[in-house]
């Protein structure tokens, strides 16, 4: 004869409700202890390895379609690039020249010097991480702050830095949903609100008689003046006296590698 | 012992893939964890990771938009668990 042995009191784990309530503690703790800026350091340090193999796999997979092409096509995007490359070389000595007289003005008027611009690598971005953000290189320990201004170039302003750990920080560009951007339009000078809207594109709610064109551009005020958008399309409603004006980014991002950040202090 | 490595490799799994690949593979990959594995609530813990990783907003939904999704998942399936049929492979 066996006899089984059962317990007459059960242990507390036999409890569901006490299981639920401490595997919830267990998550609140966990989710806690990630929030705490040296763990989530650890983590972006232990995990930008894998955003920059995403980053290279998407830059390459773009790559393929143009093994496929015809060979006419390449040859005449070539010839298009080549004539491109010749602009630029005339536009850039054009602007180093302009770039010198604004220098030597800056100093004769005794206005404020450029400040240090900080370069970074782009290590993520759309698809792999959500759309009109960015993942970057540098973070705390390069005094990058939350707020910080990001730019695609000398004047061209892109976004601000959303997030900032110690070894990579997070960049919220101005497209992106609901983020208001205060500015005036270049050749008017006029005060214009931006509204982030997604996908690259901002917008713009006008009086119907608002001096606005197509190509105008938006600039943000300060010690300098940055690029922040350019109008695409007005689209008027004579009815309600408004009028929607959609913008864009003044540059492509998803062909951005380097961007360059401007450190708040600086202003 | 075979199923926790596997399980232990399904969650590193679920970490890294969308890290390389893209946020948007989290909800696939969670939802077919949750098919083939019973009540894989580490799911919540990788939610929770990659919340820090990406970034959807400041507001508290879009700061932990992931997370939420997988407790979610995770209460449905607990709801669930006696009316479906579950693969229950891993």
């Amino acid at each position: 004869m066996i006899y089984p042995i059962k317990r007459n009191k059960k242990s507390i784990w036999y409890n569901k409700t006490f299981r639920l309530v401490s595997f919830f503690l267990v998550v609140l703790i966990f989710a806690f202890l990630i929030g705490n800026i040296f763990a989530n350091s650890l983590l972006t340090e232990v995990l930008n390895p894998f955003l920059k193999t995403g980053n290279f796999f998407y830059k390459n997979l773009n790559q393929i379609p143009k093994f496929f092409s015809d060979k006419l096509i390449l040859i005449k995007e070539n010839q298009e690039l080549l004539e491109e490359i010749n602009q630029n070389h005339l536009n850039l000595v054009n602007i180093i020249a302009l770039n010198y007289e604004n220098q030597r003005l800056r100093e004769e008027l005794s206005i404020k010097l450029s400040g240090q611009f900080l370069a970074a690598s782009i290590i993520a971005k759309f698809p792999q991480v959500a759309l009109d953000s960015l993942i970057l290189d540098k973070g705390i320990n390069e005094n990058i702050k939350v707020g910080d201004l990001v730019l695609a170039s000398d004047r061209i302003l892109i976004g601000r830095i959303a997030k900032s750990n110690n070894n990579s920080s997070t960049i919220k560009l101005n497209s992106f949903v609901d983020v208001y951007t205060y500015g005036f339009v270049a050749r008017t000078n006029e005060p214009i609100e931006i509204k982030g809207s997604g996908g690259g594109n901002m917008k713009a709610n006008l009086p119907i008689d608002f001096d606005i064109e197509v190509g105008d551009e938006i600039m943000i005020g300060g010690s300098f003046n940055f690029i922040a958008a350019v109008a695409g399309v007005i689209d008027e409603d004579r009815l309600s006296g408004f009028k929607n004006v959609f913008m864009s980014l003044p540059t492509d991002i998803y062909k951005l590698n380097t961007v360059f950040i401007y450190p708040l202090n600086n202003e | 012992m075979n199923k926790v490595i596997t399980r232990f490799f399904c969650f590193l799994a679920i970490i890294i893939i969308p890290t390389i690949f893209g946020w948007w593979l989290f909800p696939v990959l969670a939802l077919v964890l949750i098919y083939l594995v019973k009540l894989p609530y580490e799911i919540i813990f990788a939610g929770i990771i990659l919340d820090e990783v990406f970034y959807f907003g400041d507001a508290f939904i879009a700061a932990h938009v992931l997370a939420l999704f997988s407790i979610i998942s995770i209460v449905l399936a607990l709801f669930l668990i006696k009316r479906i049929h579950w693969q229950k492979i891993i």
